[in-house]
């Protein structure tokens, strides 16, 4: 066999996917193939799904059970397919926008109730898939198609936003770690609760361009290695020297009784 | 040991020449049909099997097979 034995997750005919070159989503779907494949994950029993951005085209790709649509609305439909068949395993796969901006409201209140699915932010910095905008988790004065002279806001940071509003299992990596990234991952898929895996990903078309003058993913990877440090080394460094970083590490790994429904219906049909 | 580079899906982005640590590839002069600059794997002889341009090729294009013993004498 001469091809990567990863593509016996792919759809036949879905290569070459839609990813620009150099894409951290293409990683990214690699990444959660190399989990599943280590956790020997039986792929009928899986719904993945991606609302509107490029990362949300990776379940497109995978051989899966699939729903692609409206923008920001991941976690509703895995909140009705978790209530219709618990049994099933829901994977979100989201950018930026989709999960925190457009999504936040989502977001925030599935980690409140702890609902029982997987989240894989890819994180890429702005809104790639519209031309590059600003987006809220841009990092501060950085260049981009709809900030000219910087951003000035204050960047999202999606790790602290999940920790707080009660996810069970969060962590940070980036694709520079990807062996960390993809044992992340294999954590969050065994996790029961609501997990969140950030992957800070590199968008070399847009956000390379205008943000660090360099269309090269390679050169956009050394820049994001170079603003990452670990959790441990976080925690000596004052609040103001850790502005602009990326901290990477597991955040949280509790369990926490997960969402069953709002009535006593649904709490007793899902036991 | 061999890497194999699926020329058909892969789209030049030289991933692989960056996160390969013994700097096996070099980005060739060959186009492939859809006009992206092909990787080579330029000294083979040099490669350590750590998987690492598999692992991060976005394209699924790399595949690596190891040989039955995974010696560290062919250090180059």
């Amino acid at each position: 066999m001469t091809i990567n034995p990863m593509r016996k997750y792919v759809r036949p005919h879905g290569l070459p996917h839609f990813f620009c070159p150099g894409c951290g989503a293409g990683q990214v779907l690699q990444y959660f193939t190399r989990a599943a494949h280590e956790l020997s994950l039986n792929l009928d029993n899986i719904v993945a799904i991606g609302g509107v951005g490029c990362a949300a085209r990776i379940p497109i790709y995978l051989n899966v059970d699939v729903l692609h649509g409206v923008h920001g609305r991941t976690l509703a439909w895995a909140m009705g397919i978790k209530l219709a068949k618990p049994e099933l395993k829901v994977v979100v796969f989201a950018g930026d926008g989709d999960a925190v901006s457009i999504g936040g409201n989502h977001f925030i209140h599935a980690a409140r109730r702890n609902l029982d699915v997987t989240m894989i932010v890819v994180n890429n910095l702005n809104f790639a898939m519209t031309g590059g905008q600003v987006a809220p988790t841009t990092p501060y004065s950085s260049v981009t198609t709809t900030t000219p002279y910087g951003s000035g806001e204050p960047p999202f940071d999606i790790c602290r936003l999940a920790e707080t509003a009660g996810a069970t299992y969060v962590a940070r990596w980036t694709p520079n770690k990807p062996l960390q990234a993809i044992r992340s991952i294999k954590t969050a898929l065994s996790h029961k609760g609501f997990s969140v895996v950030e992957i800070v990903a590199q968008c070399p078309t847009h956000f390379g361009r205008y943000a660090i003058g360099s269309g090269n993913p390679a050169d956009l990877l050394k820049w994001i290695d170079e603003r990452s440090i670990t959790k441990v080394q976080a925690e000596s460094l004052d609040p103001s020297e850790r502005e602009g970083k990326f901290v990477l590490g597991e955040f949280v790994n509790t369990e926490r009784p997960v969402y069953r429904g709002t009535t006593r219906y649904e709490v007793e049909r899902a036991e | 040991m061999a890497i194999y580079i699926d020329g058909r899906i892969c789209k030049g982005c030289g991933l692989c020449v960056y996160y390969c640590p013994r700097d096996v590839f070099v980005m060739g002069k060959t186009l492939n049909e859809k006009g992206f600059t092909l990787p080579e794997v330029g000294f083979p002889e040099r490669c350590v099997e750590c998987k690492m341009c598999e692992i991060n090729c976005p394209d699924l294009a790399i595949y690596v097979s190891r040989s039955r013993s995974s010696d560290t004498e062919k250090a180059g």
